[in-house]
């Protein structure tokens, strides 16, 4: 697990979010760019989202995460899963989640090219809003603090 | 001054005879000697009066010489011939006979004075103007019919006749002109055109007989215009003609001493030369003689006419034949008068009046009995009336009249007593004041002597002679073809509007830069030839720009026989060609340097545009999909994704612009991130026999590039660039991203249904047998009528060789089954899927199948399935089989 190592903005402690992948990338960025606002933490499996939950006030979640030791993948109930699993870790994650109660708000950073899909996708797993990856950082950073405020 | 200075010294002191000679000369020089001539004779009367005899010839040789300084030639001839009385010495002889000589020359050369000009009406003058008009604008017959009617009211107005002369030209009646001609030259023998023109005419039109006097009219243009050179070339063919080949070599070399050049001139003396020595021809004329014949009656009365009864046989013979001008005339001698009849026979034969007039006159008739014939002769239009009346009209002290008569006389054509007539003109009006050196340097000039010419003139053209004789000068030098001399006369005098026309004729033949500012004066001054001159100087100069537009005004206004035009227009035309020659050759230099430019840029057009995009290329060649899947993938994710999904943040309020330009820059450039992949995916093409185009063409990938490298060159700079930066932002993700998502929907489709399978089953049973293998024919379960991979058929194949090869080696002549269908994963996306199950007990996993080593059996279908996006699977199976193992991947777009 790392911390967040952005400084807070007044008014911005408490305002905690994890962010689910199997890199660094996400978390890196969003420290940098919008460490002012809120805290990011990073869960880089299934059992570290599940601790890390319940100090969060919004779950961010990429989608493949191939580069994530194959024991550590889940399936939708959270028990292992086989390597292939990798390629939809992050909804396989959110649903495990679900399925333990954990409610909070939801973004899913994935290419679903299918929109019909897409939108049955965000009504079983709600709250969640699916992302495109072109997606561009203030548009997310929008989406943050609605969701946020919540 | 100097003369009236003399009369009162000798009124004071009357001196002797040496001094009325000293006198006398110093008179002849005097400038006032015209207005004081009686004044000086009636002095030097004196002194002759009072002279010794011995003094008395010199004396008197010295008082003509002063009558002929005063235009007095006839009186002073009279005077030197009564010295014969006085029996002078060998010496005097000698000078007596130079001072008729001289005399005789300046009467020669007075002859060739224009005589006085009639005085015309303003309405005569304006119809003259209007008939030129009708000339001007091609109305010929017009304009004659008004000259005639001019010239039958003043005759000898010159300007009417010239005129009549190129109407009768203009309507090609060639004999008519030359007798105008003719007419004009005797009224103005300094009639230049009219010279020329008649020239050209007897040299063209009239043959052999009118040879001589072509030459002489063409001979007097010449003497008049020295710059009209190609007349030397008409004279030459008249010598030519008329057997005289050494006149025209001398004709010829005129020619080209005075600047003329050309192919005929050369022919010419080509032909001069061969002629030489040939026999003169001779000229025959013949002359018919009009006679008036009386009846064989009348004639042998006359012959008997004689003795007391002449007078009545006299009568007889008139009777018979009135016209009978010898009985007439004797009649008269006999003591009768002329017959009524006679005159009246003769009445409309002018001729005859006056063959009548002169025969009576010999009879000693009185003037004032013949003059009413002359004047009905000169109401006919006799040849000679005008001569004989002007005799008659002086005889009777009428000398107004008498002048008038011989200012017509000399405006008829052909008259036969023109130098009687002119001696006569001498008798009734004063000589003029003028020097008549000009006049015998012409005289001279048409006798072909410059030489004696520029005697007479004095030499040499200085600063201080006058313009008048350096102009004079300068024609004698331009005759004799001293076209420098000629030139340099004219510049002395160019204040003169004549001397500056000239010297612009002189030099357009011989340029001279010395003359360069009185030919640009010329030139502004409308002086055609002077265009011709500056521009022959420019070409000395090797100035051909300069040139060619002298040479074109020149020839817009030149007159049409200005002997420069040929050779201007050879000089354009050959400034053209070069012109034209540079121009070609600036054009093929332009044209090979457009041409390499063009080869140039279709190389580099070709250079860049060579190769496929990725779009074509994977439509040609399938298997190059896997490298571009990977491609696309990596820059959707690290740079798409990861990195250009910041620019938008330069906007926020709290973003730092470095933040933004780490993220784009490091660890490597984005762009170059991207053109790094792009290169592997040429590279994997060129392996396959492809060739891609370059990044900065190729459709997708180049415009993603470009906007990148550009972003991160305005990130390189402190501040600025903000709405590019979000323009390129919107264009990632709104135009860049779905091109990039659209090559992923290019992946081969392969179609398997229940006969492809069946097809490749039986495929691997005969491998299989031939290699003695045990083979169990496996079941089919195929979902649908057929199942679409994203995967080429050829390697969608040995995926399914190496599953079926598997199960059947795992199944020992066990069960195999064969899956295709679709499913789900979980993010909804659906997936095809190959599954090939068996009923061995063994077990096998996704770890074990990973941990093999490439290159055949599973392991291979794991390398094939990953290079094609997709995934092994393996999965339990329902009894009889055991489990599956397959490839699933993700399903085409419908």
């Amino acid at each position: 697990m790392e911390e967040g190592g952005g400084r807070l903005l007044p008014g911005a402690a408490g305002m905690r979010l994890l962010v689910c992948e199997d890199g660094t990338e996400y978390t890196e960025r969003f420290r940098r760019f919008l460490g002012g606002e809120f805290e990011f933490v990073r869960a880089a499996n299934f059992a570290e989202a599940l601790r890390l939950s319940p100090d969060a006030r919004v779950l961010l979640f990429d989608l493949d995460f191939r580069r994530t030791d194959p024991a550590l993948l889940v399936d939708e109930s959270g028990a292992p899963a086989p390597r292939n699993a990798a390629e939809v870790q992050g909804i396989l994650i959110l649903r495990a989640l679900r399925s333990r109660g954990v409610r909070l708000p939801a973004l899913l950073f994935a290419d679903l090219d299918d929109a019909d899909r897409t939108t049955r996708l965000e009504a079983e797993l709600a709250p969640l809003q699916v992302v495109s990856s072109s997606e561009g950082l203030p548009r997310i950073a929008q989406r943050l603090r609605k969701l946020s405020n919540q | 001054m100097i003369a009236l200075f003399l009369t009162l010294a000798v009124a004071a002191a009357p001196p002797k005879g040496t001094a009325y000679a000293a006198i006398a000369d110093k008179a002849a020089e005097a400038p006032d000697r015209w207005d004081r001539a009686d004044e000086i004779l009636a002095l030097l009367a004196r002194g002759l009066a009072v002279a010794p005899r011995w003094s008395r010839v010199n004396l008197a040789t010295r008082i003509a010489n002063f009558e002929r300084s005063v235009g007095r030639t006839a009186q002073a001839r009279e005077r030197l011939s009564a010295l014969a009385e006085l029996k002078p010495s060998a010496e005097q002889s000698r000078r007596i006979r130079e001072m008729l000589d001289r005399i005789a020359d300046e009467e020669r050369a007075r002859s060739m004075m224009d005589w006085p000009e009639p005085v015309v009406t303003a309405e005569q003058q304006s119809a003259l103007a209007a008939a030129e008009q009708r000339l001007a604008g091609g109305d010929a017959r017009a304009a004659l019919s008004a000259t005639e009617t001019l010239s039958a009211q003043q005759p000898a107005w010159r300007a009417a006749r010239w005129l009549r002369a190129r109407a009768l030209d203009a309507i090609g009646r060639v004999d008519e002109e030359a007798r105008e001609l003719r007419i004009l030259t005797q009224l103005a023998p300094s009639h230049a055109l009219a010279w020329r023109k008649l020239g050209e005419i007897l040299a063209e039109q009239g043959g052999l007989l009118e040879a001589d006097r072509a030459d002489a009219a063409l001979r007097e243009a010449l003497a008049l215009e020295p710059s009209w050179t190609g007349l030397w070339l008409l004279r030459a063919r008249i010598a030519l003609r008329q057997g005289r080949p050494q006149d025209a070599l001398r004709a010829l070399d005129r020619f080209e001493r005075a600047g003329g050049t050309g192919p005929e001139s050369a022919r010419l003396v080509s032909v001069a030369r061969a002629q030489a020595g040939l026999p003169d021809h001779s000229v025959a004329q013949a002359t018919l003689v009009p006679s008036r014949e009386p009846s064989q009656q009348a004639r042998a009365l006359f012959q008997q006419a004689t003795g007391p009864d002449a007078k009545d046989a006299l009568a007889k013979i008139i009777d018979d034949s009135p016209g009978y001008i010898e009985a007439a005339a004797a009649l008269v001698a006999v003591g009768g008068e002329v017959p009524e009849k006679t005159v009246q026979a003769l009445w409309s034969d002018g001729a005859g009046l006056l063959e009548l007039t002169a025969q009576v006159r010999r009879a000693a008739a009185p003037p004032a009995l013949v003059m009413p014939w002359v004047d009905r002769a000169v109401q006919l239009g006799a040849a000679e009336a005008h001569f004989v009346r002007a005799g008659l009209r002086l005889e009777q002290a009428d000398r107004g009249g008498a002048l008038d008569d011989l200012v017509a006389y000399a405006a008829s054509a052909q008259p036969q007593h023109l130098e009687e007539a002119r001696v006569l003109r001498a008798q009734l009006i004063a000589p003029p004041r003028a020097d008549a050196s000009a006049l015998q340097a012409r005289l001279r000039l048409a006798e072909d002597r410059p030489e004696a010419a520029l005697a007479v003139l004095g030499g040499r053209c200085a600063a201080e002679t006058p313009p008048d004789r350096l102009i004079e000068l300068g024609e004698v030098h331009e005759y004799s073809g001293q076209l420098a001399d000629a030139l340099e006369c004219y510049r002395l005098a160019a204040a003169s509007p004549e001397a500056l026309l000239r010297l612009a004729r002189v030099a357009e033949r011989a340029p001279d830069a010395r003359a360069l500012a009185e030919l640009q004066r010329a030139a502004a001054q409308g002086i055609a030839p002077a265009w011709w001159a500056l521009a022959r100087i420019d070409l000395q100069r090797g100035r051909a720009d300069d040139a060619l537009p002298r040479i074109e005004r020149f020839l817009a206004t030149a007159a049409p026989d200005d002997p420069g035009i040929a050779d201007a227009r050879a000089a354009r035309d050959d400034l053209l060609r070069t012109t034209t020659a540079a121009a070609q050759a600036r054009l093929r230099q332009r044209a090979a340097i457009a041409l390499g430019a063009a080869a140039l840029l279709l190389v580099l057009v070709a250079w860049l545009w060579a190769g496929a995009p990725l779009e074509s290329a994977l439509r040609k060649a399938p298997r190059l999909f896997p490298p571009v899947a990977r491609a696309v993938n990596e820059v959707r994710h690290d740079v798409i994704k990861h990195r250009a999904s910041v620019l938008g943040m330069l906007t926020e309020p709290g973003a730092r612009r470095e933040d933004v330009a780490r993220a784009l820059l490091s660890p490597e450039p984005a762009s170059q991130a991207i053109a790094k992949q792009y290169e592997a995916v040429r590279k994997a093409a060129r392996a396959q026999g492809v060739s891609l185009r370059r990044l900065a063409r190729e459709p997708v990938f180049g415009p993603l590039v470009r906007d990148l490298a550009r972003a991160e060159k305005l990130l390189g700079v402190a501040d600025g660039g903000s709405p590019e930066l979000a323009r390129i932002d919107s264009r990632i993700r709104e135009q860049h991203s779905p091109r990039l998502a659209s090559l992923l929907r290019l992946a081969p489709r392969t179609r398997l249904d229940a006969g492809a399978i069946s097809g490749w089953i039986r495929d691997v049973e005969a491998e299989m047998r031939r290699g003695g293998s045990s083979w169990t024919d496996p079941s089919i379960l195929l979902q649908g009528m057929e199942v679409e991979f994203p995967v080429e058929r050829g390697a969608l194949s040995i995926i399914f060789a190496n599953l079926l090869r598997n199960a059947q080696a795992a199944a020992a002549g066990g069960e195999v089954i064969v899956r295709l269908g679709e499913e789900r994963d979980a993010a909804g996306r659906n997936l095809t899927v190959l599954l090939v199950g068996d009923s061995a007990e063994n077990t096998v996993s996704l770890d074990a199948i990973e941990s093999r080593e490439s290159g055949r059996g599973l392991a291979l279908v794991r390398d094939i399935t990953r290079e094609w996006q997709g995934h092994l699977i393996v999965r339990p199976e329902e009894p009889p089989w055991k489990k599956a193992v397959g490839a699933c991947f993700p399903a085409p777009p419908a």
